[in-house]
């Protein structure tokens, strides 16, 4: 990662791009709404065509050249992508769209709308907010209320615990497999993906946690972007659960926009699978981000198609008197489902992607272990997230993972958390893996 | 009013209870980490604090694995001690344990093991350096090293837990005995036992690249600091210092690549100040033989011992002509 200060002029073009359009777009009757509209999404989309997708498709676009026998004479671009580059394009672009659907008051005040889009504990992986909830709370005034500071602290403790002690420990071993596919085996691969679902999930609700704790400090609330989605019984449900800003926003915006499924039976299914890949296409110019968005896609199409299926299969089986082993069952192989995508999203290539598949399929050789020492913090990690998320999910509601009525052990709870950050957090990992994108 | 003042109490208590854990904590892992028995960070701590070995060895992995204390003990009739350190390129940790070492106790013969590129920065490379946390505080010179790995380590250094920082369970490993017959060593030397697989040679790409990265990288001033003050040390100390560069695999027919542009600066210092420098990297005694190695960086048992005692020959040698020298 580099810091290039020049890059700032991006978000600056962006901001005044969408602060006069919003204006403009109230001001505006007919046609010119649509026509500002359009506008200020082909800045907002063509700022990250340029920044994010142009060398991608230059690439592909040089590999069909190739392919026929050409030469591309098209240039390559030498750019960075500007960190969160993604996210705060989103946000910026809901602004828009939120202020032509007539459901938010364009922003008169500049400095207020520059701070919608570059509000920093979100401005780099989110949650990609909406205006309805962020921009009216830049005009509250806030007063120091002890308990809200508190709970914005112990939110960013927790976020904290989850990056460093689990999600970069995770990172080591995972990429010690991923990086050299050549040189693991099936069982390896196994425990990686299952390592890496763990690792993203921490990494991304850690930072969301933080940003999210952060905002809490400074008297606002943040949407919640995670609610535990490895409890999720579905894939439809897990993508309520996951990087829940960004699925109510392709909902929002691309897949309602699309008719959703009041459309026949065909077209709702092209609009899952669409809304999907461009999801998969959101998250990074490569093919394995595609192959992951569709895959997730496909899963939810198959879900549809095979519903009285499944509901006829459980009745056969005696699953269904059952109900909690069917619903154990039913969040296995939910996880398991987004295990198997998340090995396109992690691998370094589509041919590393399907090399691990293979391998996963064959199912052979011993694990390997690595650092034992490191396995078994990667272990130990895991079983206490999943011992805190499992308390949360049936026991309770909080969002902090120690709440109890007694102060002491509460307080108790939190110490042992920022011990066990400086005894096995991981301070020399990489960068949240979020901020690529 | 009296909210406040339970509000301070209660921030008061928690930051207690915090501090209170992390003294009696880190005292209980400063205790046990001085007691291990065996394993690397005994190792470290013997060489930093008993160790009057006449010849000792420095540097990482490869001198871990590649000089046999037991032959070069037995060949020059002297006790030898491998402090050789698993984990990263850096020149940095051998300088720091060599000026620890030195306060103490001045070896007749100290090895370093050092390839000329080790001067290169190389990402991660001052990560390795947290091992020496635990003896911040007992040998305070160390610190500016220790603060190379970041500026913000002297604010976790206010924690006591931290500096035993993802040691917690090698520390209770080592404290027991389970593990002793597997993680045996041989006066600091480790010997690996896999025979290197052809196999190995589909790494190759991923090396390529990493001498890619090397090529592209800048030289690292710390690490010249370092080695210039690791001879300097020695002259003062007047220990014969030898600085190897222990084979790699290689096969018959590859060439060795000249050393990169940015590297001939540490075989000019080395030149300039007289060291004795002994290079093997190439060796054609180890030329395409896979049995001797357990990867392309790592020599097996049997690479060690042969390597081992060809260093001993050269050693002999060179000692003989410089005892001839000052007659």
């Amino acid at each position: 990662m580099a810091f290039v200060p020049i890059y700032i002029l991006i978000l600056g073009f962006t901001i005044v791009i969408d602060y006069f359009a919003g204006r403009y777009i109230e001001s505006a009757e007919g046609k010119r709404r649509k026509l500002f509209l359009i506008f200020s999404l082909i800045a907002n989309i063509g700022v990250l065509a340029v920044f994010k997708y142009y060398n991608f498709i230059n690439h592909n676009f040089s590999f069909l050249m190739h392919g026929f026998g050409f030469t591309n004479p098209i240039p390559y671009l030498s750019i960075l992508l500007p960190i969160g580059l993604s996210f705060h394009t989103f946000q910026a672009m809901s602004y828009t769209i939120e202020v032509y659907r007539g459901r938010q008051k364009a922003e008169r005040h500049f400095g207020i709308y520059s701070l919608y889009v570059m509000f920093y504990p979100q401005l780099v992986a989110g949650p990609i907010e909406r205006p309805q909830n962020l921009l009216h709370q830049f005009r509250e005034k806030y007063d120091f209320e002890y308990d809200r500071v508190v709970e914005g602290l112990k939110q960013m403790l927790w976020g904290f615990f989850k990056k460093l002690v689990i999600a970069d420990r995770l990172a080591i071993y995972v990429n010690a497999v991923y990086n050299n596919p050549e040189q693991h085996n099936g069982t390896t691969f196994v425990l990686a993906t299952i390592f890496f679902a763990f690792q993203i999930y921490c990494d991304f609700s850690g930072y969301s946690d933080i940003a999210i704790g952060a905002a809490k400090v400074m008297g606002f609330k943040l949407m919640t972007n995670f609610n535990r989605p490895y409890f999720a019984r579905n894939i439809s449900e897990f993508w309520k659960r996951w990087h829940i800003s960004l699925s109510t926003w392709f909902k929002d915006y691309l897949y309602i926009s699309l008719g959703g499924n009041k459309v026949s039976i065909p077209r709702w299914y092209c609009n899952l699978l669409l809304v999907f890949l461009v999801s998969g296409l959101w998250h990074g110019a490569n093919w394995t981000y595609i192959i992951w968005g569709a895959l997730n896609g496909f899963y939810l199409v198959l879900a549809i198609i095979t519903q009285g299926l499944r509901n006829k299969f459980t009745i056969l089986t005696g699953i269904e008197k059952l109900p909690k082993l069917n619903h154990i069952l039913q969040i296995l192989i939910t996880f398991m489902l987004s295990c198997f995508a998340w090995i396109f999203f992690r691998a370094n290539n589509v041919t590393d992607a399907l090399l691990i598949i293979k391998k996963i399929f064959l199912l052979s050789g011993t694990l390997y272990i690595g650092d034992f020492q490191q396995l078994l913090y990667c272990i130990a990690g895991i079983i206490f997230l999943i011992i805190i998320e499992l308390r949360h999910e049936y026991f309770g509601h909080s969002i902090l993972p120690f709440k109890t009525n007694y102060w002491l052990k509460e307080q108790m709870a939190y110490a042992l958390l920022i011990v066990l950050i400086l005894l096995i957090g991981v301070f020399d990992g990489g960068q949240f893996i979020y901020f690529q994108f | 009013m009296n909210k406040n003042i339970s509000r301070l109490i209660k921030i008061v208590i928690f930051i207690f209870i915090i501090a209170i854990t992390d003294k009696v904590l880190g005292f209980i892992l400063n205790k046990l980490y001085f007691s291990q028995t065996y394993g690397q960070n005994h190792s470290l701590n013997y060489v930093l604090s008993e160790c009057k070995a006449d010849v000792l060895i420095f540097g990482n992995s490869r001198a871990q694995h590649h000089y046999d204390s037991r032959i070069i003990s037995k060949a020059l009739k002297m006790s030898c001690y491998n402090a050789g350190q698993d984990g990263g390129h850096s020149i940095i940790l051998p300088y720091a344990q060599i000026k620890i070492m030195t306060e103490r106790h001045s070896p007749k013969i100290l090895i370093l093991e050092f390839s000329p590129d080790g001067i290169l920065h190389y990402t991660g490379d001052y990560d390795r350096l947290h091992i020496l946390l635990p003896y911040c505080e007992e040998y305070p010179e160390i610190r500016p090293l220790v603060l190379l790995e970041s500026p913000y380590e002297s604010i976790k250094l206010t924690s006591t837990i931290y500096p035993f920082n993802s040691n917690l369970i090698n520390i209770i490993r080592f404290n027991t005995d389970y593990h002793a017959v597997r993680q045996q060593d041989f006066e600091g030397y480790v010997p690996l036992k896999k025979v290197m697989s052809i196999n190995i040679l589909k790494q190759e790409p991923e090396i390529l690249n990493q001498s890619v990265i090397a090529t592209e990288s800048v030289v690292d001033s710390n690490k010249v600091n370092a080695l210039e003050h690791i001879i300097s040390l020695c002259k003062e100390k007047n220990i014969s210092l030898f600085i190897i560069n222990s084979p790699i695999f290689h096969t018959v027919n590859e060439k060795q690549s000249p050393p990169l542009p940015s590297a001939k600066l540490s075989l000019e210092i080395i030149h300039r100040n007289n060291v004795n420098y002994l290079d093997f990297s190439h060796d054609s005694t180890f030329s395409g033989h896979f049995e001797l190695f357990k990867d392309r960086e790592h020599l097996n048992v049997e690479g060690a011992k042969v390597f081992s005692n060809m260093l001993i020959d050269s050693i002999e040698k060179t000692l003989s002509l410089s005892t001839l020298r000052r007659f």
